[in-house]
């Protein structure tokens, strides 16, 4: 972690640093986010396998890619 | 060169610092403790006031720029276009099985629609349609690769007994294909379908139990009986001892948000709590006129989100037992993430993949993007009969939806960070989607941003 006194930085990866051409190809590369085949698509965080799509940060399972994309956003839902 | 504060620095204050405020940048990805006078200094544009070295790692992060306002609006535009464009690539198919159910909870969305009838609800998928969604998902997307492997079963309620036959039809031929499934169901009628589970059929589920007996079994009664957790219970425990995922939701409001606790306990009795398969999640109720606020069903006025996130820390503050998520927004994932992992920040450019790859197919041969507007008129964004045909108004509203075409979203700092909000609330409250719901956002935000310096950034300091 920098420490500048006025300025902790807490993070180094911007995407500022990526021209957007740069930014596209990655989004076609796939995994993106995370070092875990991600496909970048339900914000899994490709490790416990919880997906937070739409915000509903509703961990359900997460198929091999973390691609599930379940979508378990629906309010008021449940069958 | 003339630098100017860009019209995307998120400043929050921190209760807990009195060193620091945090600054987020709302579209380089920039995270950063500034110092409280920094932040002043930042806030009231007194730039003069700022050493030329902090000046120069301000301009890095972001958070000063010599983009004009207009070229910043841009710039997030093409950030936007370019995330929606790859979300749209792999589509996410669902089979709302049938719009009937055996519950009648106080809060359904489909009591919008009810009023279409009882032979209307009844409208469960047959065979023939089955196998012509099937078709309809390669003529959607021929190439299988991007195809999501697990198809969603949905409703109405997707597993009722009197369903058996059709469900078991949709899950061999998915399973044959190489799907397998996921269902949203409220649990009742699962000891039916127990031959199905397993992670090569139906391999994942989500289920509702909205608090101790007596608040579930009022806020969720079966048609019938008037004690449905018990079974429901019941069943949770089968389904895990197969190994099943669950997700066990809890919608949550005023009348409910104290049982939660009580529920953990039960389930911590029975051994379930530590169960790797189980997570437990709450998800605030919303507010539709026409079914919340009845007092008589034990349902009061739902919270607003920020009251909803209070709540929440304010429970995991007072039991370590208290392993549940919270419908956040995956704000606090997405900030966790990028300071645990140093990994680009995780936007979105849309609220949910209704705008982007959902396709919900139901019995009567039409089209939905998004669940909570299944059955309404104006929502159907094709249809599937005999050809798929995709392309009507509805499906340029809800597909092309993203944080570059919303009005307000654009301009607002946080946009890809939320994604534009819920479209379908708008749409059950009969308000264009083409608008924002901004549902307390920023509040929220800071919310989460505090918390996450309190439990995750203190402890990095100190490292």
């Amino acid at each position: 972690m920098e420490n500048k006194k006025e300025l902790v930085s807490l993070n180094s990866k911007l995407y500022s640093s990526l021209s957007l051409e740069e930014l596209e190809e990655r989004m076609e590369l796939g995994c993106w986010y995370n070092a875990c085949g991600c496909d970048g698509m339900c914000n899994c965080d490709g490790q416990s396998g919880g997906t937070t799509c739409g915000g509903a940060n509703v961990p359900v399972t997460c198929s091999t890619q973390c691609g599930a994309n379940v979508p378990v956003c629906g309010y008021n839902t449940g069958g | 060169m003339i630098f100017r504060t860009s019209s995307y620095n998120i400043h929050i204050d921190l209760k807990n610092s009195d060193q620091y405020d945090l600054l987020i940048h709302g579209y380089t990805g920039a995270l950063d403790l500034v110092s409280k006078e920094l932040a002043m200094h930042l806030k009231t544009d007194k730039l003069d006031k700022i050493s030329a070295e902090t000046i120069n790692s301000l301009e890095k992060r972001g958070y000063l720029t010599e983009k004009s306002p207009d070229e910043e609006r841009t710039y997030i535009a093409k950030i936007a276009e370019i995330i929606h464009n790859k979300q749209k690539k792999k589509n996410h198919f669902l089979f709302a099985v049938t719009y009937d159910c055996n519950f009648r909870c106080v809060y359904c969305y489909l009591n919008e629609i009810s009023t279409q009838g009882k032979s209307w609800s009844k409208n469960t998928f047959a065979k023939e349609m089955v196998d012509r969604a099937y078709a309809a998902m390669l003529e959607i997307e021929p190439d299988l690769k991007n195809h999501d492997k697990t198809i969603t079963l949905y409703g109405g309620e997707p597993l009722l007994f009197e369903n058996y036959d059709i469900v078991k039809h949709i899950i061999d031929t998915g399973v044959e294909k190489g799907y397998n499934f996921f269902a949203i169901t409220n649990g009742y009628d699962l000891n039916y379908f127990k031959e199905f589970l397993g992670k090569e059929k139906l391999a994942s589920l989500q289920i509702t139990l909205d608090g101790m007996q007596d608040k579930h079994n009022s806020r969720r009664p079966h048609y019938k009986n008037t004690d449905s957790f018990d079974k429901i219970l019941s069943n949770i425990e089968m389904a895990l001892d197969k190994e099943i995922r669950i997700s066990l939701r809890i919608n949550t409001d005023g009348s409910n948000v104290d049982d939660i606790p009580d529920l953990l306990s039960l389930f911590k009795s029975k051994g379930l709590l530590e169960n790797p398969n189980l997570n437990i999640n709450t998800a605030l109720a919303q507010k539709y006129e026409s079914c919340i606020g009845d007092t008589e069903s034990g349902v009061k006025q739902t919270m607003d989100r920020p009251k909803y996130m209070d709540e929440y820390y304010k429970a995991k503050k007072e039991s370590n037992d208290y392993r549940v998520s919270c419908q956040d927004y995956g704000v606090t994932q997405t900030l966790q993430n990028a300071i645990k992992t140093d990994s680009l920040i995780n936007y979105k450019s849309t609220f949910c993949a209704a705008h982007a790859n959902m396709k919900i197919f139901d019995a009567l041969g039409d089209i939905y993007a998004c669940w909570d507007v299944i059955g309404m008129e104006d929502h159907k964004i094709g249809s599937y009969k005999e050809n798929v045909d995709l392309h009507n108004d509805a499906y340029d509203m809800w597909v092309t939806r993203n944080i570059s075409n919303i009005k307000s979203c654009s301009k607002c700092k946080y946009a890809l960070f939320c994604g534009g909000g819920c479209a379908g609330q708008l749409a059950l409250r009969g308000i264009e989607i083409t608008k924002s719901n901004c549902e307390n956002f920023p509040q929220v935000f800071s919310k989460i941003a505090n918390e996450i310096y309190d439990t995750e950034i203190v402890k990095k300091l100190n490292q």
